[in-house]
């Protein structure tokens, strides 16, 4: 139980540098949110990258093990559930957009959410490599809490869907307009649906700079693809 | 015996500004232990019954009953899930870290990484990236269609 961990957390004997590292991890934040201002929210200074690079560097200058920086963030680790839960209200908000479109945006996104994991599944099954990679890769294209729990749930590894899963959204962001300009879509509707399907949330930042009918595309396909592929996923391999 | 009510009037805005930013800050917590009890009882359900679905998409259902039932976001909530969703990276942080414990897994495998978040991702971009503007695009189409036809 999650709640279990949290009090024994707090009962721990070396809450001290606990506390030191839970404050280094806000700090880093607030620091890779400025940065990423500072780059006029280019996906490539996204503030998890940043501030990942920021903590890794220093947890092997100060020569501190991954598992013991694990146990201080625990807390701030906990908030990812209710802040996942939380995404039912951008949703809700889309609701009526999903409702009016019915099927003209649940197949693309539907095709989308079965074809990019299947690709990315595709081209790593053939170096062989270990079946715990391969199911982490299963969730890359959905949003970066769901696709942590999903991984989880088939025999993955959370950490690693993680970082694919960001990966994949800078990808995604980056190479969007090129793709775009090339396969001629130019329906704002789409590309919001393509944006959230294969990159998730940094894909909806970006559809956010397109239009505001294309942001509220984005952040339906997020959801729904997010959803669809939880629920498919451990049905399929757990 | 004016000046007394005068300063009573005066006060009076700074008292009701303090007590409005308590109440928000009550509001805002209570939301956020709903939130939290939210996601406790998911989880508690998702391992009682060894459902193997992430427990916090079954909390997703549940907030997502609770804005069907009263038909909008219960402002409580919406107050509390507000930065819990502009600062969701933050939580997320400790997860990317772990990802120094799998650094030579990922370096046996360059290539095949490289090929699966790469390149397949721009692969399956633009491939969905035409089908969306067939099914999407064409919808402009239609309505200039059924335009023409009432016309």
């Amino acid at each position: 139980m999650p709640i279990e961990a949290l009090v024994s957390y707090f009962n721990d004997a070396y809450l001290n540098s606990h506390i030191v590292w839970l404050g280094v991890t806000l700090i880093t934040y607030a620091l890779a949110r400025k940065v990423y201002v500072m780059a006029s929210h280019s996906p490539l200074f996204h503030p998890i990258l940043v501030s990942a690079l920021l903590i890794i560097s220093l947890l092997i200058a100060f020569d501190v093990s991954q598992e013991q920086y694990q146990k201080a963030a625990l807390p701030v680790a906990f908030l990812l559930g209710p802040a996942t839960i939380a995404l039912a209200i951008p949703l809700y908000k889309q609701l009526t957009t999903l409702i009016r479109m019915g099927w003209r945006v649940v197949l693309p996104v539907l095709f989308g959410g079965v074809l990019a994991p299947t690709l990315a599944w595709l081209s790593i099954y053939f170096f062989n490599t270990p079946i715990n990679l391969q199911m982490t890769m299963l969730v890359k294209s959905i949003t970066t809490p769901l696709a942590m729990g999903t991984a989880e749930a088939i025999g993955g590894i959370a950490s690693l869907a993680a970082v694919f899963v960001i990966i994949t959204g800078i990808v995604g962001a980056i190479f969007a307009p090129l793709v775009f300009r090339l396969s001629q879509t130019d329906c704002e509707m789409a590309q919001g649906v393509v944006l959230g399907t294969i990159a998730h949330a940094v894909g909806t930042s970006k559809a956010i700079s397109i239009s505001e009918t294309c942001a509220a595309f984005a952040t339906l396909s997020v959801c729904l693809n997010g959803i669809v592929t939880a629920i498919l996923l451990p049905l399929l391999f757990a | 015996m004016t000046t007394p009510k005068k300063v009573a009037i005066t006060l009076s805005p700074y008292i009701k500004k303090v007590r409005s930013r308590l109440f928000l800050l009550a509001r805002c917590l209570l939301g956020f232990a709903l939130l939290i009890g939210i996601f406790l009882v998911s989880d508690f359900i998702t391992q009682a019954l060894e459902i193997t679905l992430p427990p916090a998409l079954l909390g997703i259902f549940i907030l997502l009953l609770i804005c069907l039932i009263f038909r909008q976001v219960p402002s409580i909530i919406l107050l509390a899930a507000k930065p819990l969703l502009t600062h969701m990276v933050l939580f997320f942080i400790p997860a990317t870290v772990g990802i120094m414990a799998y650094a030579t897994l990922i370096l046996e495998f360059p290539l095949a990484l490289f090929l699966a978040i790469v390149v397949s991702t721009v692969v399956s971009m633009f491939i969905s990236a035409l089908i969306s503007q067939r099914f999407l695009g064409s919808n402009t189409l239609n309505r200039a269609g059924e335009k023409s036809d009432a016309d």
